[in-house]
């Protein structure tokens, strides 16, 4: 699934980074039923018209391996996960989060999104909670560590 | 469905794995996956579900993949529908377009919500479709319960005790019930504990 959640004005974004992807992804991994927990409620509110969307930064995707033509990203794929691409002005935000904070380039892309989401609430599924206040600048951001 | 504008697919039946049904006709046993794999009598004879089970599974994935790929066509072709609405439904859309701004038109109203309600069974049969192959995946109703609260940042994310507790009471009076009626019940516990 492409195109970002930008364009269709979601209320509330829900962005993976690297380990929830792995373990969406994964059944072996353990915290595979810890994620699918969180994308069922999703899918629960989704039902009931809520304007919530999942969505992950392309670099994000890539650092984890999810590779959306192989078979084994299947589940993954079929759950409506929006790429959000690294375009020019996210790359700008980006490089400046990363040279403000020292973070990978996969965690400066997914600050890029939660800085510029257009969502009313933003929230993000991480390891890593640490890194994702770092990333988030002023951006409120309600975290669920995984 | 001509009527409708839709393009009808097919679904191909899918071959099975060369060499059988793999692991799961090795480890066949009736009543596993919820009953569906087993044991049906025929005539006086019996006959095994497991590759009815397999084909239906494929049949629902190969679904679940052609709804996707038609949600996330960015194309702007449109067709006129012959869909029969009720005539009191389509005059509450254009009241809400018209005086509430729900939408720029009742046709965007309209596509908004059947776009969501498709994502929303897309989803759910992408998760059933992985529970049925992968029941350890499932989570409880404590779990979800837990997820919806720490989606929302919602305070009772901190009494997990509390949550597990209601999402079995809960769930053993309504077996239906999801993480939002738990989460409900547990504010009520909580507020005359």
């Amino acid at each position: 699934m492409g195109g970002g959640t930008g364009e269709r004005g979601v209320k509330s974004l829900i962005v993976l980074d690297n380990e929830a992807v792995q373990a969406m992804g994964s059944p072996a991994h353990p915290k595979h039923q810890r994620v699918l927990s969180l994308v069922q409620v999703v899918a629960q509110r989704k039902r009931r018209a809520a304007e919530v969307a999942l969505a992950v930064p392309t670099t994000v995707r890539a650092q984890a391996g999810w590779d959306r033509t192989v078979a084994a990203w299947a589940l993954a794929n079929r759950l409506r996960v929006a790429d959000e691409a690294l375009g020019r002005a996210e790359a700008n935000v980006a490089a400046q989060i990363r040279a403000a904070t020292g973070v990978s380039v996969a965690d400066a892309h997914l600050g890029a999104v939660l800085q510029g989401s257009k969502a009313q609430r933003v929230t993000v599924l991480t390891s890593d909670p640490g890194d994702v206040a770092a990333v988030a600048g002023s951006r409120a951001v309600t975290i669920v560590r995984i | 469905m001509g009527g409708l504008g839709l393009k009808l697919f097919s679904i191909p039946a899918r071959p099975r794995p060369a060499g059988g049904l793999g692991v799961r006709g090795a480890r066949h046993t009736s009543g596993q996956r919820g009953g569906v794999v087993g044991w049906v009598g025929v005539e006086g004879a019996k006959r095994c579900t497991t590759g009815q089970w397999y084909n239906q599974q494929m049949t629902k994935l190969t679904a679940i993949d052609e709804i996707n790929r038609l949600l996330d066509d960015a194309g702007k072709e449109t067709t006129n529908t012959s869909m029969r609405l009720p005539v009191a439904l389509r005059d509450a859309a254009g009241i809400a377009v018209a005086q509430l701004g729900a939408a720029p038109s009742t046709t965007a109203l309209a596509s908004a919500a059947l776009r969501t309600t498709l994502e929303a069974i897309v989803m759910q049969a992408a998760l059933d479709a992985h529970y049925a192959e992968h029941p350890e995946a499932r989570p409880s109703l404590a779990d979800l319960a837990l997820a919806a609260a720490e989606l929302d940042d919602n305070p009772l994310a901190q009494t997990p005790e509390l949550l597990h507790q209601a999402a079995e009471q809960v769930g053993r009076r309504h077996p239906d019930a999801n993480a939002d009626d738990v989460l409900l019940w547990a504010e009520a516990l909580a507020s005359v504990a």
